[in-house]
């Protein structure tokens, strides 16, 4: 049960790292106006916040599509409508890294709005948001 | 009577934070003695609050400072 415990913690603590480093990425590609990358970046920062949530929860999330059924139930049992809308949002700056389609200014406020839930997601397994 | 607008502040701030930051959201705007004093929320995780203060007549940037989320001033 304890290694069990010890493993869940460890998948969460690796996803979480990850998050940093994306958010780190996503944020110097803003910066330089590389925003298809900062898209993909802000993209891997919420599904890793979420495989960390769900790591805690001892969930393994292997496709799109879990991510997209794990994040439904989350919002509902968080009663935060939030989660689910940054999902939304970072599903379409996960598209806009193929096809650049979406205006910068769009770019930035959907970005800055999922790093917010994203943040507030770390911070609620304990985690320090920089 | 303030010469340079609130537009023009805003536009401004923006231009200076862009060099700075990776995201800006304007938090409040007010016009005190003379200045514009624009808060905008530039964390990307967290919340990141800093102040810049505008010379309404001007448009010089005559003050720049982080305020902690509790509202208090952190120079």
């Amino acid at each position: 049960m304890s290694a069990q415990i010890d493993a869940a913690k460890n998948e969460a603590d690796k996803y979480a790292s990850m998050v940093l480093h994306y958010s780190h990425n996503a944020e110097k590609y803003l910066k330089s106006k590389d925003y298809h990358k900062a898209s993909e970046m802000t993209w891997g920062t919420m599904t890793c916040a979420l495989k960390a949530v769900a790591a805690k929860k001892n969930k393994n999330i292997n496709s799109h599509r879990d991510l997209g059924k794990f994040v439904k139930i989350l919002s509902k049992q968080e009663q935060n409508k939030e989660i689910f809308y940054s999902f939304s949002l970072a599903s379409m700056l996960h598209r806009n890294f193929y096809e650049s389609n979406l205006d910068p200014i769009l770019v930035k406020s959907m970005c800055s709005h999922v790093a917010k839930t994203v943040g507030m997601l770390m911070v609620k397994m304990k985690y320090q948001a920089p | 009577m303030a010469e340079f607008e609130l537009e023009d502040a805003i536009e401004k701030a923006e231009k200076f934070f862009e060099k700075r930051h990776s995201t800006m959201n304007l938090e409040s705007t007010r016009l005190e003695d003379g200045n514009w004093h624009l808060v905008f929320d530039v964390g990307f995780l967290s919340r990141q609050l800093k102040e810049i203060k505008i010379h309404a007549r001007s448009g010089k940037i005559v003050g720049y400072t982080s305020i902690n989320t509790d509202g208090k001033e952190d120079t």
